[in-house]
């Protein structure tokens, strides 16, 4: 009996550890002093912030232009996307995350970015804002790029 | 169908959608409660075109429906009334109805009714009936042929990578200049001998490095040429493919008319770029269907004028360098030109016949027809010409006919853009737009009706800061009560902009940029510098329009007036080519000490390169260089348009007789001989020449 439970909890154990290897990565980041995430699989790479273009009389979320790789690329602040434009926070230093959003190439502005996070289906589901899927239990809010193509910025046909 | 039918329908069905867009676009903006005559005019526009693409197409039921649209915005618009609701509803479903006529079977295509049925049916059965989603529009298309953006995409590439040789070869020259520093080093460690062949080993393996970059970037330098050239003809069509249609447009036109008319095209095979065309065939279409409807005479006229009774209009396309110049030609009775300015007073306006002619707000035609009238098709026609950078020219006879004369560049690669700087950034602005640059003192604005205007000869124009219309609440803050100022001109639309510094004139290839939060109306597009910065371009007509009907700018006087202003406040920029880094750097200092812009070059071949980016005033050169020398790049500047009357200084340390004949000979303005050469002698050389 003993034998079957030990042999029971190391299946268990080992579909655990397995679910853990399998989960799907996500690259954390941070916004002001908050984390996030977004699944690694929906960006194009990271960039660092230099020499942005700020876009007099734009929207406020869009941060400014920048020349990545040659591409002038917009580059959105993330924060305000996210509705949290509280506290101000200096740009040079940040970094953009690349990806694209209704099929247009952006870059994502970000404050720091913190490393990777493989998430099993194991989180709070309760979604926090419209654009997140969840938690997770070390606190990390879990963002979805189809998710941010609602906001009104991109849902409305651009005029 | 034909296979000119096909090709037509084609166009039309490409051309189609835009056009309900920019109407659907301006309706949403009636609804949010705008109601400026620009408003109006842009449904008009839209819808004026839209007609006349659909007549091209022959399809005559969209062409009325398109007049029926017209009708409606026009009497909105002279009665200056909001359009209600209804109306707004019953305008959006006929769009709808349109779109799906025009991707539907010709077997089950919807009746397109009049907006007055359509707006009874909507206060029958509210709600409206949901628009139909574009991707069932879209769906229909097959086209699979490289779509326009692809090819420009690739095109810019192909540009960009001959700018990255540019940078590539900034390299190459700091690498000389290592070499060079090796071998002075070498020269001073006469006697080491250790030191020395260290020294050597070092300058062999520059010298190596330095050619084999150089052949690199030769190599890489003209296969760049070649895929540039070869995307830019990939871009060249026959102008017969957009501009095929004209014929039976002005055949129908002139049936309609009761009109005899012959139709002559010539040069269409003439190879143009698309986007060229496809920006000219509107206002060719307007130009010809003109030339029928208000040139060419009745039969009966034309035979009591001792004319033949069938009258000729001809569009003919030629290349002149590197233009394209377009003209359609009647025989008809030619411009009434006391008409027109007679309307031009009723209407209160001034300026050329051109500009009468193009004004949105005059017409010359009796009545209200679907062929014409409504005074918009030359309107569009100017608009057109502007965006190409290029020129309208109207000449007429009285009874023997009149010409209408475009002149654009056959390609739209480049641009001259005009850098200012404001707010501690580079603005762009189109080149044509601008009539000039100005520095002026604060003291010569003048006040009329509470409003701040400056005299450009003898006209006065309004003024405004740039840094207010282009982010409002910064205010200036000035130093100093001299004003750089642009002078915009559009038409004979002119206004004056303060900014805070000039930076440069270049040729650049405007990228378009709208992206969601894009406030487009004032961002006519990006361009990518050298550097690697990324500059916004300015729309021209959003400036001109917020400086005439907005007139809360006031510009104030600077706080302190700096007591000592230096003389040059936007400094002469001088070239210095010269192989020596030592001699560079003491000609920089002298120069920039002196107040003076400083750019260098290391030989003929840079400096030309750098004369062909930079706006410079005065170049000293030297003569013995490697690659291209002084006397050679004084040729190749004497050869050029632009760069033969920057003056130029030749200096060497020869003292040759027949040297400085042979500069002055070339056309040097000055020659300094280096053992000669001090300080006082250059400023003041310098100085006579700026």
């Amino acid at each position: 009996m003993d034998e079957l439970l030990r042999e029971r909890a190391r299946t268990l154990a080992n579909r655990e550890r397995q679910e853990v290897d399998t989960g799907t990565p996500y690259l954390v980041f941070l916004l002001a002093s908050e984390r996030y995430a977004l699944p690694l699989a929906g960006l194009a790479g990271v960039v660092k912030i230099d020499r942005l273009t700020a876009v007099p009389g734009s929207a406020p979320e869009l941060a400014g232009l920048l020349n990545v790789r040659g591409e002038v690329r917009p580059i959105y602040d993330l924060k305000r996307l996210l509705g949290r434009d509280g506290e101000e926070e200096s740009w040079t230093n940040s970094l953009a995350l690349l990806t694209t959003l209704s099929g247009l190439a952006i870059g994502l502005k970000v404050s720091e970015v913190e490393g990777l996070l493989k998430v099993s289906s194991r989180v709070d589901e309760r979604a926090t804002s419209s654009y997140s899927t969840g938690r997770t239990e070390t606190g990390v809010t879990l963002l979805d790029i189809q998710l941010l193509e609602r906001h009104p910025l991109f849902s409305e046909e651009a005029s | 169908m034909s296979d000119l039918q096909a090709r037509l329908l084609e166009a039309f069905k490409i051309e189609c959608p835009e056009h309900l867009r920019g109407i659907r676009r301006t309706l949403r903006a009636l609804e949010g409660g705008a109601d400026s005559d620009d408003t109006f005019y842009d449904i008009l526009r839209h819808a004026h075109t839209l007609k006349g693409a659909a007549r091209a197409a022959g399809l005559a039921p969209v062409e009325r429906a398109a007049h029926d649209l017209e009708s409606v915005f026009s009497a909105a618009r002279s009665d200056a009334v909001k359009p209600s609701n209804s109306l707004l509803q019953a305008v959006y479903h006929l769009l709808d109805l349109i779109e799906t006529w025009v991707s539907s079977d010709p077997s089950a295509r919807p009746e397109l009714p009049e907006i007055s049925e359509l707006q009874k049916d909507a206060s029958r059965t509210e709600p409206v009936e949901g628009r139909p989603l574009a991707s069932t529009a879209e769906s229909s298309s097959t086209s699979v042929r490289l779509s326009e953006a692809a090819l420009d995409s690739i095109l810019l590439r192909a540009g960009e990578v001959m700018t990255q040789n540019t940078v590539h070869r900034a390299d190459i020259s700091r690498l000389r200049e290592l070499l060079k520093g090796l071998h002075e080093l070498k020269s001073s460690l006469n006697g080491k001998a250790e030191e020395s062949g260290r020294v050597e080993v070092l300058e062999t393996l520059c010298r190596e490095v330095v050619q084999e970059q150089q052949a690199r970037s030769t190599r890489f330098h003209r296969t760049a040429k070649q895929l540039f050239q070869a995307v830019s003809e990939a871009r060249l069509v026959q102008a017969e493919g957009v501009l095929s249609g004209m014929g039976r447009m002005v055949r129908e036109v002139a049936r309609t008319q009761g009109k005899n008319v012959r139709y002559l095209e010539l040069g269409l095979d003439t190879k143009v770029d698309r986007a060229v065309l496809q920006e000219l065939k509107v206002p060719v279409m307007h130009a010809l269907r003109n030339a029928v409807y208000h040139g060419i005479e009745p039969p009966e006229q034309r035979v009591q004028a001792g004319k033949s009774e069938i009258g000729t209009v001809e569009l003919s396309l030629q290349l002149r360098e590197a233009s394209l110049v377009v003209t359609i030609a009647d025989d008809g009775r030619g411009l009434q030109e006391e008409e027109i300015l007679r309307k031009a007073r009723e209407h209160g306006l001034s300026g050329s016949l051109e500009e009468l002619l193009t004004s949105p707000q005059l017409t010359t035609a009796e009545e209200v027809t679907d062929i014409a009238g409504r005074g918009l098709g030359l309107s569009v026609a100017r608009q057109a010409v502007d965006s190409l950078q290029g020129t309208l020219q109207v000449s007429s006879q009285p009874g023997l006919g009149s010409k209408f004369c475009f002149e654009v560049p056959v390609t739209i690669f480049s641009r001259l853009l005009v850098f200012v700087s404001c707010l501690g950034q580079l603005f762009a602005l189109q080149g044509h737009a601008v009539h000039a640059l100005l520095e002026i003192e604060f003291d010569r604005l003048e006040t009329v009706e509470g409003r701040q205007m400056l005299r450009v000869d003898g006209e006065l124009i309004p003024i405004a800061e740039l840094r207010e219309l282009i982010a409002q609440g910064y205010p200036a803050a000035r130093q100093r009560n001299r004003l750089p100022v642009v002078v915009l001109q559009q038409g004979a639309r002119k206004t004056a902009l303060v900014v805070d510094g000039f930076e440069s004139c270049r040729k650049m290839m405007i990228r378009p940029c709208s992206v969601p939060g894009m406030p487009t109306d004032r961002i006519a597009g990006t361009v990518l510098r050298e550097d690697g910065a990324v500059c916004l371009v300015l729309s021209v007509p959003y400036l001109l329009r917020r400086t005439a009907t907005d007139s809360a700018f006031t510009i104030t006087r600077a706080q302190e007036v700096s007591v000592s202003e230096p003389e040059h406040d936007w400094p002469a920029s001088i070239l210095v080519v010269d192989d020596s880094i030592t001699t560079r750097t003491l000609e920089r200092s002298i120069l920039e000490t002196n107040g003076y812009h400083v750019l260098v070059a290391v030989d003929g071949i840079e400096a030309l390169r750098m004369l062909e980016q930079n706006p410079v005033d005065l170049v000293i050169s030297d003569v013995e260089m490697p690659n291209l020398d002084g006397f050679g790049l004084l040729e190749r500047m004497k050869e050029d348009q632009d760069l033969r009357r920057i003056p130029v200084v030749l200096l060497t340390s020869r003292r040759n007789v027949e040297d400085q004949k042979k500069g002055l000979e070339l056309g040097a303005e000055a020659y300094l001989v280096k053992q000669e050469f001090d300080q006082v002698n250059l400023l003041e050389t310098v100085r006579q020449l700026v």
